[in-house]
């Protein structure tokens, strides 16, 4: 599980997240708040891209650091991913797969299996930059799929879906969700009525 | 010609604006006066930049002007591309910019004065410690500031123009916009070079016209001798000493007549360039199949876990070598000149051909993966930076070293040199100035001056 405690977050004099407590547990939880209130943020302290101003985040009972062991149970999906254009969705995957380290034979079934979930299949082997602002978020999504990570981080995952890849897109996130720990922002709340979910709201720090 | 002009000093301003806000102007403008005083070794020095009938020139100030400004024009001016084509402003925001319905020639003119303005601004930098030099290397009744500015930059401020209007007109045609641009402006660079140098030997022309980079003019008639041999960058000692008037050739009415008619050439270039406009996408997606449009097909089987198991760097390198190994037909043509090595000889045939052919994929493979948005997601995978950048390094060094595994089986004696410039001279430097910089024009760039003298060994 991951433990916030009192994790804060300042960019020179501005707070922007103040005194955060929170555990997340294998599940789906759903970040919300206003713009600007820093869920991406906090998204980004949880995947370690950025460190908390103070405060202490956990994993499974250890301060999280930027160790290979935290990252090999990490997946994420930052809000934009500059896709190297000329490369084909199966390469870019086999190539993520691959600083994941996965195993050889498994990992293009894997590819291909995440692919195949999320609509991508029919196009894997075209260049990146043939493809749609839609279809590169699906691909954006895809990667952190692999190597079926125990912490799974999305931003903003169904932004620029229809609603028909938004439901497919969550129907994954979902699954995944029964063994790992999932945190995400969405706008799109409504697509997950189906679903069971725990809210963390953020307020603008007073 | 309000309405133009207003457009024009928009996007001027904009453009000195963007270069002003990086911080690559600022390095440049560190780096040019410290590296003044090796563009200009002092008398008596082990080593010189600049010779004339293999001798140094006699040190003044207005030599020591003409010195930098001859450098500059002729060895700096692939990196005032470089700086142009990579640095600060080549992102620029094409999908609006080529939709909206406003004077094109207004803003290649715009664009051309505002680099023009900024690489000049440079050369003025390093003119002014061009002077502050003179101080410690003269005299001080010899100094003269303004010749040594002047000569600086009449020398290589045209140069500058030149430069600023081959990155300008490149912009406007899709082809010349990628690698397509950067071989044109090698090729260009050369020609203007040895055009140039071959123009002025032994007196068999004086027209300032042919001296497109303005080196060899002043060059050539500074001296108090007939002029038949030029060296610049690196020139042998031999301990003679030549008389040379540097404002002579500067001064000289054909070469200003010359250094005005290269800035308006390429004025009016950039600005006729605006006409040829063509919006486009870029090169790599055109005559491809696009994806499928329409309702995707979904799969509902459930995902099989896949746990990471050992270091994997085995997978690593087989995903760089396929990344490499594409386009196929590029592959099939390394294929090809590599197999040749067969039968062919390495020098002067088979490795120039592979490694020209190597240049290209190997630049690309450099700079991928090394958009700045990417380094922060990068950054949670499991694969540190060093250990994913040393595989990098090995795939493209093995992918090298199986092209010219047929030229290994029958190398001759004194070719391991070629061997280990082809195989692992291209991929480091392809890979340093990729990651360095974070896209391929500089190792393009680099890459093929070196093929060029490789070539021709």
């Amino acid at each position: 599980m991951l433990d916030l405690k009192d994790v804060s977050k300042k960019y020179g004099r501005t707070i922007i997240l103040n005194d955060i407590t929170s555990r997340f547990e294998p599940g789906v939880t759903v970040i919300t708040g206003p713009s600007g209130v820093g869920k991406s943020t906090l998204l980004r302290l949880c995947a370690t891209v950025e460190k908390q101003s103070s405060g202490v985040i956990e994993w499974q009972g250890s301060p999280l650091r930027k160790s290979p062991a935290f990252r090999r149970a990490l997946g994420y999906a930052p809000q934009r991913i500059d896709f190297p254009e000329d490369l084909s969705a199966i390469d870019f995957m086999l190539h993520v797969a691959a600083l994941k380290r996965l195993p050889l034979g498994s990992a293009k079934a894997q590819c291909l299996s995440i692919l195949d979930r999320l609509g991508l299949s029919r196009d894997a082997n075209k260049p990146i930059a043939t493809w749609s602002g839609g279809m590169r978020r699906r691909l954006g999504v895809a990667q952190a799929f692999l190597g079926s990570p125990e912490v799974l981080i999305f931003d903003e995952p169904t932004a620029e879906l229809d609603s028909d890849s938004a439901q497919h897109v969550n129907a994954l996130i979902f699954e995944a969700a029964e063994h790992a720990v999932v945190l995400m922002t969405t706008h799109l709340e409504s697509h997950l009525s189906d679903y069971d979910y725990q809210t963390l709201r953020l307020e603008p720090p007073q | 010609m309000r309405d133009f002009l207003s457009h024009v000093r928009l996007h001027a301003t904009q453009q000195i604006r963007r270069h002003l806000n990086s911080p690559f102007v600022w390095i440049l403008a560190i780096a040019g006066p410290i590296g003044a005083r090796y563009m200009v070794p002092e008398e008596g020095a082990d080593h010189a930049l600049i010779s004339v009938n293999n001798a140094v020139l006699e040190q003044s100030a207005s030599v020591i002007g003409l010195q930098l400004g001859v450098i500059v024009a002729v060895l700096f001016t692939p990196l005032a591309y470089i700086f142009l084509r990579a640095g600060p402003t080549r992102i620029q925001p094409r999908q609006v910019t080529d939709v909206v319905p406003r004077s094109r020639p207004a803003l290649s003119f715009g664009r051309w004065l505002g680099d023009t303005s900024v690489l000049c601004g440079l050369l003025f930098i390093l003119a002014v410690a061009g002077i502050a030099l003179s101080y410690f290397r003269l005299p001080f009744e010899d100094t003269q500031p303004i010749e040594t500015l002047v000569a600086t930059m009449i020398v290589a401020a045209p140069a500058m123009a030149v430069i600023a209007a081959i990155r300008n007109i490149f912009i406007m045609r899709p082809g010349l916009r990628g690698a397509g641009g950067d071989v044109a402006f090698f090729f260009v660079w050369l020609m203007g070079l040895t055009l140039s140098a071959a123009f002025f030997m032994d007196g068999t022309g004086n027209n300032a016209m042919a001296d497109l980079f303005g080196f060899a003019a002043p060059l050539a008639t500074g001296a108090s001798e007939p002029v038949h041999s030029l060296a610049i960058g690196g020139a042998p000692i031999t301990g003679r000493i030549i008389e040379f008037d540097g404002m002579a050739g500067v001064t000289h009415p054909d070469y200003l007549g010359s250094r005005l008619f290269w800035i308006m050439v390429s004025g009016l270039a950039v600005f006729g360039a605006g006409y040829l406009f063509k919006p486009g996408k870029p090169k790599r997606v055109k005559n491809r199949q696009p994806a499928h449009r329409g309702p995707a097909q979904f799969s509902s089987e459930r995902l099989s876990p896949i746990l990471p198991k050992g270091r994997g760097w085995i997978v690593q390198l087989v995903a760089n070598l396929r990344e490499l190994a594409k386009p196929y037909w590029l592959l099939a043509l390394i294929g090809a000149a590599g197999f040749a090595g067969l039968f062919l000889p390495l020098r002067g045939m088979v490795g120039p051909a592979l490694a020209l052919l190597l240049i290209f994929p190997m630049t690309l493979y450099g700079a991928r993966w090394r958009e700045k948005s990417t380094d922060a997601w990068l950054g949670t995978l499991p694969t540190h930076t060093l250990p994913r950048v040393v595989v990098r390094l090995l795939a493209a060094i093995l992918f090298a070293v199986i092209a010219l595994l047929p030229s290994i089986l029958t190398l001759q004696a004194g070719q391991w040199g070629d061997i280990l410039a082809i195989g692992m001279g291209i991929p480091i430097i392809a890979l340093g100035l990729g990651y360095l910089t974070r896209g391929p024009v500089a190792a393009r760039l680099a890459l093929l001056i070196l093929w060029y003298g490789y070539l021709n060994l």
